[in-house]
């Protein structure tokens, strides 16, 4: 009798233990099969191996299959004009004068070092020479067409409209950021340059980085020593290069950023396609 | 007969000796001038300063590793040494007729440069740079209906870090490609390398 009731009593005991003990197990396999995951992982991915743990914070609204558009769309002509410069002369044709952001001029390379060549050319000549920077006025077709349209107070879907049609024609080129990943131009962000320039050129505040730009995907390496962030976007249908600059910096100017980050598989700012995965470095 | 020849070599010589610059001769360079108001001067030095020199060998981004400049860059124009340069800068420069082109990129030629040269990296001289045509201009070129005349075009010597390096030749090719003409200009190919190593001054602020 005492036996059994041992028996029972050991039966029930290890039982509990059993039960109670349970979930720690389970808790424990969890990180060893993380661990061999990870393991996996480094052995494919070079790029991963000194990462000790990775989280992945993914909005729930970019989480698609990336699709590949092999169609190619509308080639629309681009030419190498800037949208600063675009902004201006729109607005100098409407009768606005914008003084050009003197920190974009200083920003451009090419004109600090060819001011540079000329001031030391003209110590030598004797002939001051400096850089052709003409007043604003619309130029190319693009500004005209958009002067015009904004002169009659066209609404912003009708000039998007005539926009595109005249560069399928193609009598108006565009600046390379205005082409979207469906091969259109993006007469939003056009539109939206120029109120900007026009807001600061009135005295109001510039454009701030919103604080949760949309569709971004964040990754958070964390090595030995450092925590590292990674922002990606990927590309939507109807994006453009300049759309996705306003959307993580708040001006359009700051293309550039993510141009360079992703010369490896951007040949140019006008051919982003849609599933493609950029990285968006740090302002 | 034999003495009728020794008074024609004579005279050859004489007539050499008298068109040949003053510092065309055995002594040290020691030359002073004004460019644009300010006074300059050449002179060369009895030591050398080895790490200086040494700094100047270098490779250029143009070729993988290290690399020969050929002697001759181009048809017609001409490849020239030290004595030429200095000439070149005492009575071109000098007067504004003529530029001295350092070709290097901005951070090498902090390393130091000929003094009087002007720093054009032939990054500028590419189809997109929007101010290529500004350069040009400063150079002598004159635009007339949207085509660049060189018939002005300043007389130009480039040099670049040595023979090490492609940064001159690459400017030149750049230049004959815009159509400046070749006997407009000459190739110094011994550049700051040989420059220094012969123990002439060179110049370290940004000019």
């Amino acid at each position: 009798m005492i036996r059994s009731v041992v028996a029972l009593f050991v039966f029930a005991v290890v039982l509990c233990g059993y039960i109670v003990l349970r979930p720690s197990d389970n808790g424990r396999a969890t990180p060893a099969i993380g661990n061999d995951a990870t393991v996996t992982r480094a052995q494919t991915d070079i790029t991963l191996a000194p990462v000790t743990a990775t989280a992945v914070l993914t909005n729930s609204a970019v989480i698609q299959a990336p699709q590949r558009n092999t169609a190619p769309g509308i080639n629309v002509p681009v030419d190498n004009s800037t949208m600063d410069a675009t902004a201006a002369n729109v607005l100098a044709g409407l009768g606005l004068n914008v003084e050009q952001n003197p920190n974009a001029v200083n920003d451009d390379p090419m004109l600090r070092m060819t001011t540079g060549v000329l001031s030391g050319i003209g110590a030598i000549t004797g002939n001051t020479v400096t850089t052709a920077s003409p007043d604003p006025t619309p130029t190319t077709a693009l500004e005209m067409l958009v002067v015009q349209a904004l002169k009659e107070g066209q609404n912003d879907a009708y000039i998007d409209t005539l926009v595109n049609e005249a560069a399928t024609a193609g009598t108006i080129t565009v600046p390379q950021i205005l082409v979207t990943s469906d091969g259109r131009v993006d007469t939003h962000v056009l539109l939206a340059s120029i109120i900007t320039q026009a807001t600061i050129a009135a005295g109001g505040a510039a454009p701030t980085a919103p604080d949760r730009p949309e569709g971004v995907e964040i990754r958070i390496v964390q090595r030995a020593t450092e925590t590292q962030q990674y922002r990606f976007y990927t590309v939507q249908s109807g994006d453009s290069l300049g759309a996705i600059a306003v959307n993580f910096y708040g001006e359009v100017g700051k293309y550039k950023l993510i141009f360079a980050a992703n010369r490896s598989t951007l040949s140019s700012p006008n051919n982003i396609r849609v599933g493609q995965r950029l990285t968006i470095p740090d302002a | 007969m034999l003495s009728h020849k020794i008074s024609v070599a004579l005279a050859i010589s004489i007539g050499l000796s008298t068109s040949v610059i003053a510092q065309a001769t055995d002594d040290a360079v020691n030359v002073g001038f004004n460019v644009g108001g300010v006074a300059q001067f050449f002179a060369q030095s009895e030591t050398i300063d080895a790490a200086q020199v040494a700094s100047h060998f270098r490779t250029s981004p143009s070729c993988n590793g290290p690399c020969l400049a050929p002697l001759a860059v181009a048809n017609n124009v001409p490849t020239i040494g030290e004595r030429e340069v200095i000439s070149f800068v005492a009575t071109k420069v000098a007067d504004g007729k003529g530029l001295l082109i350092d070709s290097r990129n901005v951070d090498d030629r902090g390393t130091g440069f000929i003094s009087t040269s002007v720093n054009i990296p032939s990054a500028l001289l590419q189809p997109d740079n929007p101010f290529l045509n500004d350069i040009l201009q400063a150079m002598g070129a004159r635009e007339f209906q949207g085509t660049l005349n060189f018939a002005d075009a300043l007389p130009l010597v480039v040099f670049d870090d040595g023979p090490s390096t492609l940064d001159a030749p690459n400017l030149i090719t750049t230049l004959l490609n815009l159509g400046y003409p070749a006997d407009k200009m000459s190739y110094y190919r011994g550049g700051m390398l040989v420059w220094t190593a012969l123990g002439l001054n060179t110049e370290d602020a940004k000019s």
